[in-house]
């Protein structure tokens, strides 16, 4: 189980090095830019290990103030979204986030955007989303970044 | 000599001031009407769609503004712009409701439900939506940096 749980991290770090990139492509990427891509990397990692440690992570990261909109479930609280992790009722068992954008603003202010295909358990069923549309969205204060802003549109076929 | 000071002094104070209001719950109060009369604005623009719409984007919206449609589609202001222009993206009907503003020191977050009928491409896309815009204050005016439209039903 652990040696699995390496490889999907391994494979997530390679992926999250891809992403820096991407983001770098037009230029080196600032240092603000590499500041919120690796909350993105410490995200995943604990959105893969599920139950308290990423509601612990969640909870230290997000505002209390979160925004968070997804298709079906509309509004969510930080609350509501912590809760679901530390009670197992929401479990992440693969994540394909690509096509990174960080935008930042005043240099307190990052938009970041990608696309992304999860494969999520809610009340022990299996749910695979079709491709969605992300945002997040950060804010730095005293020196850190929190989360304020989570949104997922899912994309139409064309 | 004295008076010479005495200007810069009297200017930092005032610099200080300003960010001390900033950060203010009166200045909180007064940025959210101000993001609220932005939204309204926001909804007559797209209502008068063509060129009046793309104007106001292009006055509003920063340059890389990070936009997604209700169907997914991330566009860039140049591209919205020129969808209202020629007539690609037309808003039939817009009817914005249970505003609510978050104000983050220069940086608000608005989000609102959203029942519109828009025709993009020949097709309509009339869900009911929760839509979040998030602007950030830059030469002392608020910019919208993301909008994005979430279909979700209620």
């Amino acid at each position: 189980m652990q040696k699995v749980l390496s490889m999907v991290l391994a494979a997530i770090s390679a992926v999250l090095v891809a992403k820096a990139q991407e983001v770098a492509k037009e230029g080196a990427a600032t240092a603000e830019q590499k500041e919120v891509l690796q909350i993105e990397q410490d995200k995943l990692k604990a959105m893969l290990a599920g139950g308290s440690a990423a509601a612990e992570w969640f909870e230290r990261m997000e505002d209390d103030r979160l925004t968070y909109i997804a298709p079906f479930r509309g509004r969510v609280t930080k609350a509501q979204y912590v809760d679901q992790y530390r009670s197992g009722e929401f479990k992440v068992h693969a994540s394909n986030h690509h096509d990174f954008r960080v935008r930042v603003y005043n240099e307190n202010t990052a938009v970041m955007t990608y696309l992304t295909h999860n494969t999520n358990e809610i009340k022990g069923q299996i749910h695979s989303d079709t491709d969605a549309a992300a945002m997040d969205v950060f804010i730095k204060r005293d020196g850190a970044w929190h989360h304020i802003v989570h949104q997922v549109t899912l994309i139409l076929p064309k | 000599m004295r008076k010479l000071l005495v200007v810069p002094l009297v200017g930092l104070l005032l610099a200080g001031s300003v960010v001390a209001q900033v950060n203010s719950p009166e200045a909180a109060v007064i940025a959210e009407k101000q993001v609220l009369a932005i939204e309204r604005e926001q909804v007559e623009a797209t209502l008068k769609g063509g060129s009046f719409a793309a104007d106001w984007f292009n006055r509003v919206f920063v340059d890389d503004i990070a936009y997604t449609a209700p169907d997914g589609a991330v566009l860039s202001p140049a591209q919205l712009q020129a969808e209202y222009r020629s007539g690609e993206q037309k808003m039939r009907s817009a009817h914005h409701s249970d505003y609510r503003v978050i104000a983050y020191a220069d940086t608000m977050v608005v989000t609102y439900r959203a029942d519109d009928v828009l025709e993009r491409k020949g097709k309509i896309l009339s869900d009911r939506a929760l839509s979040t815009d998030v602007f950030v204050k830059q030469d002392g005016r608020w910019r919208m940096v993301a909008h994005q439209v979430t279909p979700v039903s209620w």
